[in-house]
């Protein structure tokens, strides 16, 4: 036997017999201490933060197995050192005891599950069954995944494998859609993610309901705020007074649904008074004789009956914005579905800042670094997809990728072809998509929902098959690219082995393969063979990746135009169009106009919503760091309102919207003055109905449980879900 | 202000400078630049997963005050770690010098002599001060081994195995992270500050980043009237 | 030096007594508070066994809560009990000296039952003996402990000296001044905090004082009328010096309660809003109910059972002061961030409560006992 004393057990020993020989009142110190003296060494493991899809770099600090802190990776562009409230709190979700421990088949019915559990194998072997009768019985374009996630790259590529040609995401259509559609109608290309927002260098900011602070993008936010301290203006336009617009030179607390108002008053006055860039506009634009003829009725006066913000601000701010170009920023924010003519907003947004010139110069929008890093090599082709399949989003000529909503629609109609099963990645599709009622019957439809998951979310419970994923720090992954001024590729290792029975998705992803005749396509023994494959692919030091996290490639092109740079833009016209020929040739209004929105009925408020700086969605609420600050939303109502209400500070209410649906739960009255008197705000990824996840189950109310209605952009089928109305009702 | 650099950089140049003195020459001290605190908590969970803090238990929370009426509201936010206060309130009320000021500036805490009394508690103006009274997040029957782990405060090692084991039945508080700092590293707020607006350093350096800033900046101290002469800096 | 019979109950006495507990005849207040000590002391083992975190409802906010409160009130008694056997003796030598051993016994099991109330609240009492190895003399807690000791010391040897009938007026003096100087030191361990606007005060040491001496009175008088009660046959009347010890605590209780109310209410530090804040208790327990209510009744009622009836009254409704004083500090949260409220409320749980119901049943229980075993009976042989 070997009878090597580990230092830990030396100290424990010594410490104890200088304790026994010490005289307390010489060494009270010492004294009946069950201490040991030297703390241990951190094992440092860089790896990425996957709390949210910015995808920060960072460290985990590894002890007996166990991770114990994390702390930022300083050389991640996208975290640069530092981690955000979410991401700090990693350890409450990697050992949350809520988390999906083995692979689980429902034996009951979906949304009221009876989980029996399976191993792998089985539950593998179900899933590949299934698809293999669906592939011969359907065709493989019947089968659908959602993904949201870096892990979601293994599963895409499982799906092409397979021959299924639909995948979507909730952040697409739920998300930024309408803005990366807006501004690539525009300038032939979106704003990306990160954004190429140049907040740092700006002299006039202008946020369009971003609400950074709380949304809480980290080196977004760390530029915005380094911007301000250099001086820069800032404006923002929002019916609360949001973390950022307590910083700003001007707060508009506009009112809800009419900010096309305020944006098309704004171009007006900026042609009308030749404030534009008129070098710039000339040089890379066109249509801007046809911009300024619509936008003749938009009056500033107009705009403040519409907006109710004082006339003087909105031609102010108008003005200070134009006499600070091109260093200025009129930002979109990212969420974007707000009230169904959200591409035409941001088209908007775009064109005011095409006429500052913003797009390309300091402060503005920078040019992302090129570079990518190419797929594994050597892979066989994927299956051509059967010809003559109609397209899923025809009637969304402009949509850039698949919406979730098509797929649903197409799960419930068979139109324009049926679909037969989902997988879902670390997507909360109960919650996260508009129209639940939609969404179960969709599902009900199926022969076969997967839920890929971490935790019991909302989502699994709808599932035929549970397959417990591992968690960010328990795993390889895909890579991470980062496309800001600099490229930066972030690797994610695993800082301990998985917990219970998860696996990462590269290896269940390739277990199913191999089930499903695909092995082929998973050539590698294991997702660090994998990343080595790619990296090689993209002449990228594996080694160095690996031991720094992520590896940075200066831009090899400006951020910036130059002057007099000749540009093609990605449009049609090989120009940024002020007006655009394809939305005319669509029957789409050419240059946004203002459509006027349904307001609140009295005794009614809209429903506002955004982030917790504390939470992402649904995804933390049961993480018990997090959960143990913000334990439950609450409902902000402006404090004059709520007194006339009748309504208490702190007190539990349920709130009820137009079509007369009552929430289940309850949620907590918090009064403020920072919020106007026709809405209610809440943060979205409470009102969790999970009895599995202990902590978040039933805290507050979902903003998605109180949609009666959403509206879809036809421009690119993004879902509207701000124009719901409810009223607060006191609980007897 | 410092903006181009890395201000986390300049920040660990100045604190292997203070680490070159003994203990006694340096003068630890933070400052909080209000301006620029965006109030996203980051600095708040930083600390509780450095210090692995229990529930309910922060070192540094983020006060939201709202002041005026709608529309012409102001909001500031207000971070809050342990003042370290040159003249604190909370060390003479312990009876058994478990807390103490040492001269370097940080207030400490004895995990192992403290009798958990939580006069302490009461004597602290800013309410900087916790007890560990043995809560675990995940319950004391499923409790995680993540939560028993050591956080190598102060530079010791505690494990929160059980009652009996400090610092469960201490009082608790920020310590400007001296078990970082001690081995340079800045506290983890510091490092985590969404908002650069945490800084961390020698008080006694006159080159260091924290004296450059509170030098130029408007500067006061939380409830200074109370004569505790806090160590923390809030920049307004 | 005997023990038994003079200082301790006398063994066989004690043996009859705890026969008459077995069989039955131990009187319903007896039994009370014997469930009492078992359900306290079961509280009081799962306090220790299952930690803080499991049992109590304190906190950050309220890091003093019902047991500390227990403490006070009850060292307070203590004090009061010794105020009494002060001015008892000094004033009404005869009259008063055939109560003289029951007072001072309470005096001793009162700050027993505190004793055992703190330690139940102490995070770590294991390393009590810090107090000995690294004392820190800036505390008032500190010499809190130094006075209790030389107290607790005090009052035993007080106890002794009456009980065998060897009074010593130096002694007694001493028992009188060391109270003063430790429930003075009690009161400067709150009034001395600087931060808490509730506590803040120079009045604080005083109204200790008073109030120690207004409970005090009342267990005493409480017990006299008891005694009263179980003889009433012999004829001799309740000593008037009860009732006017009673009435003079009233009236300090009502100078001091009333001052510290006007002097908190005038004040606009933070914190001082906590004195708006209990307002209505301190008007409606503090002063109506527990001032004037008993005032009252002293002067409407002759005879133990009105007595009875109004030193209950005072011991409860002062429970309830002194439960408002400790907790009142924290009403209102030096720092307020995330969830915390404006102002912040305290229940205690059950386990809590229960250390408060161990303390008084184990001051009944002990007397109730010693009692049965004669214990306050005049000494066999010796005249008194
Ligand atoms: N902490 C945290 N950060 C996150 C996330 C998270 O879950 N948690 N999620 C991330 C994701 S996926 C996204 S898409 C982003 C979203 O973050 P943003 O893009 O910033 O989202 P918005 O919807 O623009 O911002 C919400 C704000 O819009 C305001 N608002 C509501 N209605 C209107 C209106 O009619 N007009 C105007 N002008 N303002 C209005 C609300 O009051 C609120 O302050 O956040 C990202 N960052
Ligand atoms: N009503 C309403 N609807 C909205 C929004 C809103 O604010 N209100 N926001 C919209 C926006 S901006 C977006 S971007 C979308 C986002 O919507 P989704 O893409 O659905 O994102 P989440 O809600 O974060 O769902 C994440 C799911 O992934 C799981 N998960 C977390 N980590 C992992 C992992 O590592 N692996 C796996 N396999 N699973 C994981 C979580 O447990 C959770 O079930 O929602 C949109 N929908
Ligand atoms: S922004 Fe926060 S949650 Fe998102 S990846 Fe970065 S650290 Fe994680
Ligand atoms: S802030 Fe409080 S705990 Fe910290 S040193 Fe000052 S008095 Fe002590
Ligand atoms: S709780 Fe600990 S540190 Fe605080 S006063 Fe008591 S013994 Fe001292
Ligand atoms: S210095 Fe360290 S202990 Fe103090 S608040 Fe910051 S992170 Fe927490
Ligand atoms: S991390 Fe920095 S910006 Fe964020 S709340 Fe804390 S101090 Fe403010
Ligand atoms: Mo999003």
């Amino acid at each position: 036997m070997n009878f090597r004393m580990s230092r830990r057990m030396f100290l424990k020993v010594t410490g104890t017999a200088t304790a026994g020989l010490s005289l307390p009142s010489v060494v009270p110190e010492r004294y009946l201490s069950w201490a040991e003296t030297a703390p241990e060494e951190l094992k440092p493991v860089p790896t990425f933060c996957e709390l949210c899809f910015w995808n920060c770099g960072l460290i985990a600090k590894v002890q007996n197995g166990k991770v114990v802190k994390i702390d930022g990776n300083p050389l991640s562009e996208r975290g640069r050192g530092r981690l955000c409230g979410r991401g700090n709190a990693a350890l409450g979700s990697l050992y949350d005891p809520d988390r999906l421990k083995f692979p689980m088949i429902n034996t009951g019915r979906r949304g009221q599950p009876a989980w029996k559990r399976a191993s792998w194998d089985e539950a593998l072997g179900l899933v590949a069954r299934k698809l293999e009768d669906i592939r011969e019985k359907h065709g493989p374009e019947t089968v659908a995944l959602f993904s949201h996630g870096c892990g979601g790259a293994f599963w895409k590529h499982l799906m092409k494998a397979y021959g299924s040609r639909s995948h979507a995401a909730p952040s697409d259509a739920q998300c930024r859609g309408p803005r990366d559609v807006g501004f690539t109608l525009t300038f032939g290309s979106d704003v990306g993610s990160p954004e190429y927002y140049d907040f740092g260098e700006s002299r006039y900011i202008v946020l369009i309901g971003s609400h950074l602070g709380e949304n809480a993008h980290n080196s977004q936010v760390q530029d915005i705020v380094t911007g301000l301290a250099k001086g820069a203006k800032l404006a923002v336009v929002d019916p609360r007074l949001s973390n950022i617009a307590a910083k700003a030179d001007h707060w508009l607390p506009i009112r809800p649904a009419t900010d096309l108002a305020l944006l098309l008053a704004w171009i007006r006055l900026i042609v009308n008074e030749e404030l534009y860039d008129a070098d710039y506009v000339k040089a890379y634009a066109i249509g801007l004789p046809e911009l300024t003829a619509a936008v003749q009725e938009y009056t500033p006066e107009w705009a403040a009956g519409e907006t109710e913000l004082p006339v003087e601000t909105i031609a102010r701010v108008a003005r200070e914005l134009a006499a600070h170009r091109p260093n200025v920023i009129i930002s979109a924010g990212r969420y974007n579905c707000w009230y169904g003519d959200d591409t035409q907003r941001c088209r908007a947004i775009a064109i005011l800042n095409a006429l500052l010139g913003s797009w390309g110069r300091p402060g503005g929008i920078y040019l992302p670094a090129g570079g990518g890093v190419p797929e594994y090599p050597d892979l066989p082709v994927y299956p051509s997809g059967r010809a003559g399949l109609p397209e899923l989003d025809a009637a969304y000529p402009f949509a850039l990728s698949q919406t979730t909503t098509s797929v649903r629609q197409a799960s419930i109609t068979g139109k324009p072809h049926p679909f037969k099963a989902w997988l879902v990645y670390g997507c909360n599709l109960i919650k996260t998509l508009p129209g639940r009622d939609e969404t179960v019957r969709a599902i009900d439809n199926l022969d076969l929902l997967v839920a890929i998951d971490i935790l019991p979310a909302d989502i699994t419970r709808w599932a035929d098959v549970v397959l417990p994923e591992c968690t960010y720090l328990e795993r390889h992954d895909a890579l991470s690219l980062g496309r800001g001024k600099n490229f930066e590729v972030a690797m994610r290792q695993p800082a301990v082995s998985p917990l219970f029975e998860s696996k990462p998705s590269w290896w269940i992803t390739k277990e199913l393969a191999i089930r499903l005749g695909l092995g082929d396509y998973f050539p590698w023994k294991d997702g660090e063979e994998y990343l080595r494959g790619r990296c090689r692919a993209g002449n990228i030091d594996y080694d160095e990746l690996r031991g720094k996290g992520v590896v940075r490639f200066s831009g090899k092109s400006s951020p910036y135009l130059s002057p007099h740079e000749e540009r093609e833009f990605d449009t049609p016209s090989g120009k940024i169009e002020l007006y655009s020929g394809q939305l005319a040739d669509r029957g789409f209004d050419p240059v946004p106009k203002y459509t006027r929105h349904e307001q609140p009925p009295a005794g009614y408020f809209r429903v506002l919503f955004g982030r917790s700086p504390l939470h992402t969605f649904a995804r933390t609420t049961n993480n018990f760091l997090l959960a143990d600050l913000v334990p439950e939303n609450s409902l902000w109502i402006n404090r004059k309102k709520a007194r006339e209400l009748g309504l208490e500070d702190g007190e539990y209410v349920r709130l009820e919207n137009q079509a007369g649906f009552l929430s289940p739960g309850k949620i907590r009255v918090r009064h403020t003055q920072r919020l106007r008197e026709d809405c209610i705000y809440m943060v979205h990824g409470f009102g969790v109905h999970s009895a599995e996840l202990t902590r978040a189950d039933g805290k507050g109310i979902g903003d998605e449980e109180m949609l009666a209605r959403y509206s879809i952009d036809p421009i690119m089928g993004g879902t509207a879900m701000r124009s719901n109305f409810v009223r607060v009702v006191k609980e007897g | 202000m410092e903006t181009r650099e890395d201000i986390l950089e300049i920040m660990r140049e100045d604190l292997k400078r203070a680490l070159q003195k003994t203990r006694s020459e340096r003068r630890w001290g933070m400052a909080i630049d209000l301006r620029r605190c965006i109030g996203c908590h980051a600095c708040t969970t930083g600390c509780m997963s450095e210090n692995l803090t229990p529930p309910g238990m922060r070192y540094r929370p983020v006060r939201e005050e709202e002041i005026g009426q709608f529309p012409n509201v102001s909001l500031r936010f207000l971070p809050r770690p342990c003042m370290q206060c040159d003249s604190p309130t909370c060390t003479p009320v312990c009876p058994v010098k478990a807390t103490y000021k040492r001269d370097d500036g940080i207030v400490m805490i004895d995990y192992r002599k403290c009798i958990g009394c939580r006069y302490c508690l009461v004597a602290c103006p800013y309410g900087a001060r916790s007890a560990d009274v043995g809560h675990y997040y995940t319950g004391e029957m499923k409790k995680q081994t993540y939560e028993v782990e050591n956080s190598g405060e102060y530079g010791k090692v505690f494990k929160r195995k059980t009652h009996w084991h400090s610092p469960i039945g201490n009082a608790r508080k920020c310590h400007f992270c001296i078990h970082r700092v001690e081995k340079g590293e800045l506290t983890r707020c510091t490092t985590t500050c969404l908002g650069h607006a945490t800084y961390f350093g020698d008080l006694n350096d006159p080159k260091s980043l924290i004296n450059k800033v509170i030098a130029k900046a408007n500067a006061f101290r939380y409830r200074e009237e109370l004569g505790t002469e806090p160590r923390v800096i809030y920049i307004v | 030096m005997r023990f038994d019979g003079i200082v301790l109950p006398d063994r066989a006495r004690l043996r009859e007594a705890v026969d008459d507990i077995r069989k039955g005849r131990g009187g319903i207040s007896l039994y009370l508070s014997l469930l009492g000590l078992l359900a306290g002391f079961l509280a009081i083992g799962c306090i220790f066994l299952l930690g803080h975190a499991h049992t109590t409802n304190t906190s950050d906010l309220v890091p003093w809560g019902i047991q500390i409160t227990t403490y006070v009130y009850f060292v307070l008694i203590s004090t009061g009990c010794t105020f009494v056997n002060f001015f008892g003796a000094i004033f009404y030598e005869e009259e008063y000296s055939p109560y003289a051993s029951r007072v001072m016994f309470l005096a001793i099991v009162t700050a027993l039952a505190a004793f055992i109330s703190l330690a139940t609240e102490m995070g770590r009492i294991d390393r009590m003996y810090y107090f000995l190895i690294s004392p820190n003399p800036a505390s008032p807690m500190f010499w809190m402990s130094v006075w209790y000791a030389a107290d607790i010391f005090i009052i035993v040897l007080e106890y002794i000296n009456i009980r065998r009938s060897r009074h010593s007026r130096k002694v007694m003096w001493a028992a009188f001044f060391v109270a003063v100087v430790t429930y003075g030191t009690l009161g400067s361990l709150f009034g001395a905090v600087g931060s808490r606007a509730y506590y803040y005060s120079a009045l604080l040491p005083i109204y200790f004082l008073f109030m120690a001496f207004l409970t005090g009175g009342a267990l005493c008088a409480l017990v006299a009328a008891v005694e009263g009660r179980k003889t009433p046959g012999d004829g001799s009347p309740l000593p008037a010096f009860f009732t006017t010890f009673l009435k003079i605590g009233l009236g300090l209780a009502l100078f001091a309660t009333f001052w510290r109310l006007m002097i908190g209410l005038a004040g606009h530090v933070p914190g001082s809003e906590a004195f708006g804040l209990t307002l209505f208790d301190t008007l409606f327990f503090g002063i109506f109910l527990g001032v004037v209510v008993p005032f009252l009744l002293l002067l409407a009622t002759r005879g133990p059972v009105g007595l009875i009836f109004t030193g209950l009254l005072i011991l409860a409704t002062q429970f309830k002061g002194r439960m408002d004083l400790v907790v009142g500090g924290f009403r209102v949260p030096v720092f307020r961030a995330y969830d915390i409220p404006a102002v912040v409320q305290y229940t205690p749980s059950i386990f809590e409560v229960l250390v408060l119901i161990a303390s008084v049943s184990l001051v009944s229980f002990l007397y109730l006992v010693c009692d049965r075993s004669g214990l306050f009976e005049p000494i066999p042989g010796k005249e008194a």
